[in-house]
């Protein structure tokens, strides 16, 4: 790991504005207001996200310093970073779980439900299970649940991606044979910054509070 | 190969392990998960390198002058909590209460990771540390003698850390293993505290009064059991006084 903070951050900066600012005749992010309204729509945002990072002398505690590309369900490549902008639910799930994951991802999609079509929150599935769950498998899990784009992400990595993506979020998990895994069943919800700001363990816990807190997360500029 | 040339070799071999950059082969084999889920099955290991010594203070002194990123002030908080490389004197200093020699402590997963990227290598995983650390060939004799080394060390308050490459090597030339100190592994985070928080019922029961232990695969192996204890409690920011690190590279 030899890059540098600042070069990372512009690098962080680019991926944020180059595709919001795409279809916009706007300024350059540097010319956003510095209170970004949601109105001001994702570009404004992604450079306030930007100068928050550069900015900032206190080292950082979000998740989109972790580098290296991961696989969506489409077959594209995108870092982790490009998540930044919205408030994100993340899982680490597997596709073959056949009890506590289903019940996660369907609590997820309770959420989405309670949130409305209208919520800036997206959500981020992550498996630990890269071997089996290829983008192909992702891509059929999908659409099997209607878990669209861009809403939901299904992201695939390379073991160690995974590890330390798990590490970094207090998940851990062990492959226990045949294709089963134990596994620490976390919701967590990084603001649009990426960093994780709550988090929800077990599976008997109420969905409401997530909603919650995820459309107060999407009412804050953060 | 006549009978007595490979007799030759075998006792070359055994007078030399193989090593190269102060990296020892360890042979590849069959690792039983000392606390395994319920049917969770034998993994297989391909032979690896692993360091001989522990990563000392020296050393990862030299990486955090090339790497400013990782330097005590600089380090995001993402990857270090704020005990990081908090023994030293200064960013790049590491004061009179560390010896260069000694094994670097006080340095989080993230860190340890990143360093022995820098080097072209990687954390071990659970089953090569614990492989390297228990050769199968080992006699009662000397797993006994291990055992007694690693209780002591658990046993002895936290205290200055020796010089690395102090204790004797084991069979497959490896130092410091047990009884010096702890040691990240890639994968610590597959450590569960409860063996499965999704299937097992009773699993609160099994972080009482030694109800893991006795459900290990070898409850004899009580230098183990804390071993997979401590990994479990540990989270990828912690920079601790005894939790050090070594690297491994797979094998070409």
């Amino acid at each position: 790991m030899t890059a540098h903070t600042p070069r990372r951050l512009v690098a962080l900066a680019l991926l944020l504005a180059a595709p919001a600012c795409a279809d916009r005749e706007a300024a350059p992010p540097q010319a956003a207001p510095p209170q970004p309204a949601r109105a001001d729509g994702v570009d404004a945002l992604a450079a306030h996200v930007h100068r928050e990072l550069a900015g900032s002398e206190v080292p950082g505690l979000s998740l989109y310093q972790l580098e290296g590309a991961w696989t969506t369900a489409s077959g594209s490549s995108q870092e982790l970073s490009a998540l930044a902008g919205h408030p994100i639910l993340l899982l680490l799930f597997y596709g073959s779980c056949e009890t506590a994951c289903p019940a996660l991802v369907h609590d997820l999609e309770r959420v989405a439900a309670l949130l409305g079509p209208a919520s800036e929150v997206r959500f981020a599935l992550v498996t630990f299970d890269p071997e089996r769950d290829t983008p192909e498998r992702l891509a059929a899990y999908a659409t099997a649940r209607h878990l669209e784009s861009p809403r939901w992400t299904l992201l695939h990595g390379a073991p160690d991606q995974v590890r330390e993506l798990a590490a970094a979020v207090g998940v851990r998990y062990r492959a226990i044979g045949d294709g089963q895994f134990s596994h620490t069943m976390r919701i967590l919800l990084l603001d649009r910054r990426g960093i994780p700001i709550e988090h929800w363990d077990g599976l008997t816990r109420a969905i409401e509070p997530i909603a919650q807190r995820a459309s107060e997360a999407a009412a804050d500029s953060h | 190969m006549s009978l007595a040339a490979g007799a030759l070799l075998s006792v070359l071999l055994a007078a030399a392990p193989a090593a190269a950059d102060g990296m020892v082969r360890v042979p590849g084999a069959s690792y039983a998960p000392f606390y395994p889920a319920a049917g969770e099955p034998p993994r297989s290991v391909a032979p690896f390198w692993l360091d001989e010594l522990p990563v000392t203070s020296d050393e990862f002194l030299s990486f955090v002058r090339a790497h400013e990123r990782w330097r005590r002030s600089r380090a995001p908080r993402l990857f270090v909590d704020d005990a990081y490389l908090s023994s030293w004197a200064g960013d790049l200093e590491l004061g009179a209460d560390v010896r260069p020699g000694a094994p670097v402590t006080f340095v989080s997963w993230f860190a340890a990771s990143a360093y022995c990227r820098a080097e072209g290598k990687r954390l071990p995983s659970e089953a090569e540390w614990e492989l390297a650390a228990n050769p199968p060939e080992a006699n009662a004799a000397e797993q006994a003698e291990a055992e007694r080394r690693i209780l002591a060390f658990y046993a002895r308050p936290r205290g200055e850390l020796p010089r690395a490459g102090q204790t004797p090597p084991n069979a497959y030339g490896l130092r410091d293993l047990h009884g010096v100190q702890w040691e990240w592994i890639a994968d610590w985070n597959a450590s569960l505290a409860l063996p499965d928080n999704r299937q097992d019922r009773d699993a609160e029961n099994e972080l009482f009064c030694g109800g893991a232990a006795a459900a290990a695969s070898d409850p004899a192996r009580y230098a183990t059991f804390m071993r997979f204890a401590f990994r479990a409690s540990l989270e990828a920011t912690y920079a601790l006084h005894h939790l050090g690190f070594r690297c491994a590279r797979s094998e070409p």
